[in-house]
């Protein structure tokens, strides 16, 4: 059939259901047959496309007007979509990648480079309100019983937009998602953060990438007030190790569960806000409250439970980026648990935060060339009182840790990054450090 | 004091309130449809006509190098000519781009002399980066004329947290901006 005439048909069709008084159809019918007839129209374009093509008409000719149908900026079916990676059948890849090389100021026989983290992801939309997100990463290179690197499921999680009466439009998302606390949790590609290693209060204090099981909702007002509100997984105070260290380098990296056959009879909740209402300006908060001890029979610590909050603001006027973030975070209800602890290198704290300031700026820019050099001041304590412990028991508080790190982000093209900086602790130089870093993101 | 349990009842007493108040059947991806966002560039227009763009590959080499953007594949921007009366008074134009993984549909309205006359997001798929369908960012690009006064980062500011949407939509609006600098010479040739 001539696809001019099909147009015809089509049109006419809709003016006839436009001028039918009787015809009672519900909203969801019509929306549904428009969608048809989308589809069609950008069917039959196609074709139309197609036909001209072969016929080697002048490129510059008026398109018939398409008064009827409804137009959409969709366009012909013949148009490959512009998506990474995909077919276009709804699934796209993406991914990042980052290693580094760190050698120790003082003690150059502790170099050390490792392919720090390779991540898959990949993303498939159901239809236009549902989509899927996957992220598939592996840290230092090798997994293996004799090795040190470590596969796992960062993100899985089902996403549905839903438009309600009075709060417009919000997302839920289901499954294990990225909490939205802090700046690095949920946006940590290593072409979007300054430095070759992420920030120690985001890594510490706030254990990125923290990811949970659960529900999340999430909206954005018109005014440009985003906020997200969910119940999740917590941590599991269970695992909590007195003699090792891994409590003192992060107490709740050391407890966090991240969707492995995770304990979930105390569950935790979330909620944060973002104000981005004024372009280049962004302020907001969150807080994270979760039961840790889920009622286990035996522990020491039944009832405990961590709450954690933070405030950031953010700055981007012209070249200039500056950001500022602070954390603390604390534990209830852990006196009995500390009191078996007595003695041994690593209780539970009852307090832990740390806070940054950071700023860079882009120096220069050629085409896709980019230098920002930068500089960051940290300042952070993973243990900052122990509760239950008398005096003597407890080990002794340590002094706050203080960083400086200064370097530079060169970037071959906004979506890879050449790193190199330069840290040094105040209060201990035996981790001062110099890093070399390599980062890409698709 | 509230304890953890009366504040998780609290949440999900909300959360029964939010999916209450769920009002299905609308498609929430899709905002708006191109004839109510040509209203909105293009206010003192009152008929539109669609014109086709010959985008072959020597043009878009140039387009690539005047923006200094990368053209995506399959980039197929549509074009309306805007007329108030028989008076030529600008044109829109409407294309996609992704945003971190899913498609971003808009449209922008320029007036004769090639100036855009604002941006309008049409249909946004993704939770993440909504933020830029907000009056206050989309505010940016009114008045701006030619890819160079589009820059992102120094002229249009970002999104925290909406980075990739914000840049990839503001350096389409510099190819669609270019593209209208192209027809407003063509039209001031003719002339």
């Amino acid at each position: 059939m001539n696809p001019t005439f099909r147009l015809a048909l089509i049109a006419a069709a809709v003016g006839a259901c436009c001028h039918s008084p009787a015809f009672a159809q519900s909203n969801a019918d019509i929306a549904a047959e428009m969608k048809r007839m989308r589809e069609e129209l950008a069917q039959v374009r196609g074709e139309l496309e197609t036909l001209k093509a072969t016929k080697n008409q002048a490129p510059v000719a008026v398109v018939a007007p398409l008064h009827a149908a409804a137009s959409t900026p969709v366009s012909a079916a013949t148009v490959v979509p512009l998506v990474s990676g995909s077919a276009g059948s709804g699934l796209s890849l993406f991914g990042y990648g980052e290693m580094g090389y760190s050698r120790p100021r003082k003690d150059a026989s502790n170099a050390s480079a490792t392919v720090g983290r390779g991540v898959l992801g990949w993303a498939y939309r159901f239809n236009d309100r549902t989509r899927m997100a996957a992220e598939l990463e592996v840290e230092n290179a090798v997994v293996s019983a004799g090795d040190k690197g470590e596969v796992a499921l960062e993100q899985f999680y089902v996403e549905h937009d839903v438009q309600t009466a009075s709060l417009g439009n919000i997302s839920a998302k289901a499954g294990l998602f990225l909490l939205p606390i802090g700046y690095m949790n949920e946006v940590h590609e290593p072409t979007r953060y300054f430095g070759v290693n992420r920030n120690l209060v985001e890594t510490a204090i706030i254990p990125s990438t923290w990811r949970e099981m659960g529900v999340g909702l999430r909206g954005t007002t018109e005014a440009g007030l985003r906020w997200d509100t969910g119940v999740v997984t917590s941590f599991d105070l269970t695992k909590w190790s007195a003699t090792s260290t891994d409590g003192q380098d992060s107490p709740l990296r050391a407890i966090h569960q991240e969707g492995q056959l995770a304990k979930a009879r105390s569950l935790g909740a979330y909620g944060a806000v973002n104000f981005n209402g004024i372009p280049g300006f962004n302020v907001g908060g969150s807080v994270f409250a979760g039961g840790v001890g889920h009622k286990q029979v035996g522990f020491a610590a039944p009832d405990a439970s961590v709450t954690l909050a933070e405030v950031h603001a953010r700055w981007q006027p012209g070249r200039w980026d500056i950001s500022t973030l602070a954390a603390a975070g604390r534990f209830s209800n852990v006196a009995a648990l500390n009191a078996t602890f007595a003695g041994q290198a690593t209780p539970v704290p009852s307090n832990f935060g740390g806070a940054y300031v950071q700023a860079a700026y882009r120096i220069w820019q050629s085409g896709d060339y980019a230098l920002h050099p930068f500089a960051r001041y940290e300042r952070l304590n993973t243990a900052r009182g122990y509760d239950g412990l008398a005096q003597g028991l407890a080990p002794a508080i340590a002094p706050d840790t203080k960083a400086l790190t200064v370097g530079a982000n060169f970037y071959l093209h906004p979506q890879v990054v050449l790193k190199a900086d330069m840290q040094k602790f105040q209060n201990n130089s035996a981790l001062d450090k110099f890093n070399l870093g390599l980062g890409f993101h698709f | 004091m509230i304890s953890r349990r009366q504040s998780l009842r609290n949440i999900a007493q909300a959360g029964v309130g939010a999916v209450a108040l769920w009002q299905s059947g609308a498609f929430a991806a899709v905002y708006m449809e191109i004839a109510q966002a040509q209203k909105l560039l293009q206010p003192e227009a009152n008929s539109f006509e669609p014109l086709a763009l010959a985008l072959d590959a020597a043009r878009l080499t140039a387009l690539a190098a005047s923006t200094q953007t990368q053209v995506p594949r399959g980039y197929a921007p549509q074009c309306w000519a805007a007329f108030s009366g028989s008076t030529a008074v600008g044109w829109v134009l409407s294309d996609r781009t992704v945003g971190k993984y899913e498609l971003i549909d808009y449209a922008a309205g320029f007036t004769a002399d090639g100036s855009m006359t604002g941006l309008e997001i049409l249909a946004y798929r993704e939770s993440h980066g909504a933020e830029i369908r907000t009056p206050a960012w989309r505010r940016q690009f009114a008045g701006r004329k030619g890819a160079g006064q589009l820059r992102f980062g120094d002229d249009i500011r970002n999104i925290s947290g909406a980075t990739l949407s914000c840049q990839h939509v503001t350096e389409g609006a510099q190819r669609l901006s270019a593209l209208a600098q192209s027809l407003s010479a063509a039209a001031k040739g003719l002339r």
